[in-house]
């Protein structure tokens, strides 16, 4: 055995044995060792879901339009994007899947139906979803000439139709992303019992917030792979799709915030209140403005206005990924803290403390596994999948005269 | 070779008809599905309803105990809640009661959201939960606006539970008895006008027990009844939402939606 595959098999070990104890302690206790109640029934786990799921369908909206657009030079950058847009997706469906309370029956959603349950069509699409992604993945890597070995016909055949194969997938694909995060926000906007999601932005506030999040993870990636190249105009562009972007996105924010405030409707200013003013300012204000907003935009003019050093690109695309997170957690627990009648809660649990959501210990334990599996997990697929493996470690890319690594 | 070489317009067209044929099935399917549950549960000739005089609820409870005596429900689990509030000032202050339960509403929010169609309208009024269909996603709970849907959690008032919280009962004419294998474990649960009462021809438990006589239960399509002479000058919480409630009131409420968090915030109330 190499010494290689020895590490993995010591590593996907021990991973599975963390998994068997924590799977024991859900299945055993289920949600009781989380700090969700009858009032706040969706926490920690559904912001991750909605946030790796966002992060996926922007890196596949910038996959698909690098492979409409025929953009050469954002070529390996594409791949890993698709690569990585796949490991997202699995982590955001892993973190829905230990939030439901019957572990057991997820897949009863594909027997038992409901034409009219905005989440039964996203479950499906999701599903399919990670089957184009998979299917491109695989003709992406396809020998683009044929070469006669002992592979069968079919094989010959979709190496032969591989390029146009990929592109009307990916026009496939690109719709099918743009519903299924748009779904996502659709999930949200369609509760007309919560005041502040029903709203008709909240879908597009999502897309672009997704959308965001792929170009700024695209950016962490030429960071974090120093062997990946790049052309020193690819960035050039990418910094500037990815700065109209996060304007565009908290414009949007700030719009859906204004239009609640200015409402002057109970709910609607009472979850306003609650994320300026009360239990969750401190989330808002750090999180969301402080590092999202404020850090992202400084460390990006330090970066546009010195020199163009990419370091600051790069952290200025880690807090926008903060930043992000703190989106989609500001938008789910503070709106199911406005109580829906006034005094249930009180006379529910006899204390004010049910309206507050702050994630548990355990929650925490739970994400973090997660998020460190699929990490391990897209390390092992990076070194398997060979156009991967060659935009990251080997390929040069051609058309461009300078190249830089950092 | 050349004629199964892939060309634009063959792709689209087998999408296209892939995708028609996906959807024609499942309009098919669930159709079917919805009249299959109708005919086995339900007796249309009857509808039934409650109407709550808030003017004669004196806030003691005893709805809140006997539901959770006839339902077996665990801690942070009721059914039913009196919600209390203290209206006017010094020397005229007057409490409120307002009980609420689950709204049976006609056009229930959570019926329409449960991605598996664990939760349906009955004809004769009632919004039930199929325990051994509901995966526990709590979607429903967000979408309620009355917040009557609660999840459980698996929770007892005793480690381990003591002889009543064991013991077993009914819901939706279906026994159940608390252990780790019971089916409404880790999933969500809500008032159902003690359906099992009902079939046995008794009055919801939450009726019977109320001291004031402040709950009126009966069949809405009788016209005659008394539920249906007190429902035709009732209201209902959040009308403006369009779930048309089955479970009304009489006498004056404020309704004062997110005040609270409003004023304790600004105000520091």
């Amino acid at each position: 055995m190499r010494k290689s595959n020895s590490i993995w098999w010591l590593v996907f070990s021990i991973l599975v044995l963390i998994a068997f104890l924590l799977m024991y302690i859900r299945i055993n206790q289920g949600l009781s060792f989380t700090n969700l109640n009858n009032l706040v029934g969706w926490g920690l786990w559904v912001t991750f879901y909605v946030y790796f799921l966002g992060i996926s369908v922007g890196l596949f909206l910038s996959y698909g339009l690098i492979e409409i657009f025929n953009l050469e030079k954002y070529r390996d950058l594409g791949r890993v994007a698709l690569y990585s847009s796949m490991v997202s997706l699995l982590v955001g469906l892993f973190f829905i899947l230990i939030d439901i309370g019957h572990l057991g029956r997820f897949w009863t959603v594909f027997i038992n139906r409901n034409v009219t349950s905005v989440l039964s069509w996203e479950l499906h699409l999701y599903v399919l979803y990670f089957f184009v992604i998979a299917v491109l993945l695989f003709m992406d890597n396809l020998p683009s000439s044929w070469k006669p070995t002992n592979e069968p016909k079919r094989i010959k055949w979709l190496c032969k139709n591989r390029k146009s194969i990929i592109k009307y997938i990916t026009y496939f694909g690109i719709p099918l992303a743009i519903a299924v995060h748009g779904g996502t926000g659709a999930l949200f906007a369609v509760v007309k019992a919560r005041a502040f999601w029903n709203s008709a932005i909240f879908p597009v506030i999502f897309l672009t917030s997704a959308t965001l999040s792929g170009i700024s993870a695209i950016i962490f990636f030429i960071g974090f792979f120093k062997k990946l190249k790049y052309s020193i105009g690819s960035l050039r562009n990418l910094s500037r799709i990815f700065f109209i972007l996060l304007i565009f996105d908290n414009f949007l924010v700030l719009l859906q915030l204004f239009i609640n405030y200015y409402s002057d409707i109970n709910d609607r200013v009472a979850f306003i209140n609650l994320i300026f003013l009360g239990d969750y300012s401190k989330s808002f204000w750090i999180g969301q403005i402080g590092i999202g907003v404020i850090l992202t935009v400084l460390l990006f003019c330090i970066y546009f206005y010195s020199d163009q050093k990419f370091l600051y690109l790069w952290l200025s695309s880690i807090t926008c990924l903060i930043g992000i997170w703190f989106i989609r957690m500001n938008f789910i627990a503070p709106t199911l803290s406005v109580p829906l009648i006034d005094g249930l809660a009180e006379n529910m649990y006899r204390s004010n403390e049910s309206f507050k959501y702050t994630p548990s210990i355990m929650e925490w334990i739970y994400s973090y596994f997660i998020i460190i599996s699929g990490t391990i997990i897209y390390i092992f697929g990076i070194n398997r999948i060979p156009n991967v493996r060659d935009a990251l470690f080997r390929r040069k890319i051609k058309g461009d005269d300078i190249e830089q690594n950092i | 070779m050349e004629d199964k070489k892939l060309t634009r317009k063959k792709l689209l067209i087998t999408s296209l008809l892939g995708t028609l044929g996906l959807v024609a099935g499942e309009l098919i399917r669930s159709s079917n599905n919805i009249e299959e549950e109708s005919d086995k549960d339900d007796d249309s000739s009857v509808k039934y309803g409650m109407v709550i005089d808030l003017d004669r609820c004196i806030g003691c409870n005893a709805c809140t105990i006997a539901c959770k005596q006839e339902n077996n429900t665990p801690p942070d689990m009721n059914y039913n809640v009196v919600i209390e509030r203290e209206e006017g000032e010094f020397p005229h202050p007057k409490k409120k009661f307002l009980p609420r339960i689950c709204m049976q509403c006609d056009k229930p929010p959570c019926v329409k959201v449960c991605p598996v169609g664990a939760t349906k309208k009955l004809n004769n009024g009632i919004v039930t939960i199929d325990y051994e269909k509901c995966i526990g996603c709590r979607y429903c709970m967000t979408a309620c606006p009355y917040g009557a849907r609660s999840f459980d959690f698996g929770e007892n008032y005793n480690t381990p539970p003591n002889s009543f919280e064991s013991t077993t009962y009914a819901e939706y004419d279906q026994f159940y008895k608390r252990d780790k294998t019971m089916p409404a474990l880790n999933g969500v649960r809500k008032c159902h006008y003690c359906s099992h009462r009902l079939a046995e021809g008794k009055l919801p438990a939450c009726v019977t027990a109320c001291l004031g006589k402040a709950r009126t239960f009966g069949n809405l399509n009788d016209p005659e009844s008394e539920v249906s002479k007190l429902a035709s000058k009732s209201w209902s919480l959040k009308d403006n939402l369009g779930t048309k409630p089955r479970t009304m009131y009489i006498g004056e409420w404020k309704e004062e939606r997110g005040k609270r968090c409003v004023n304790q915030i600004v105000y520091g109330g």
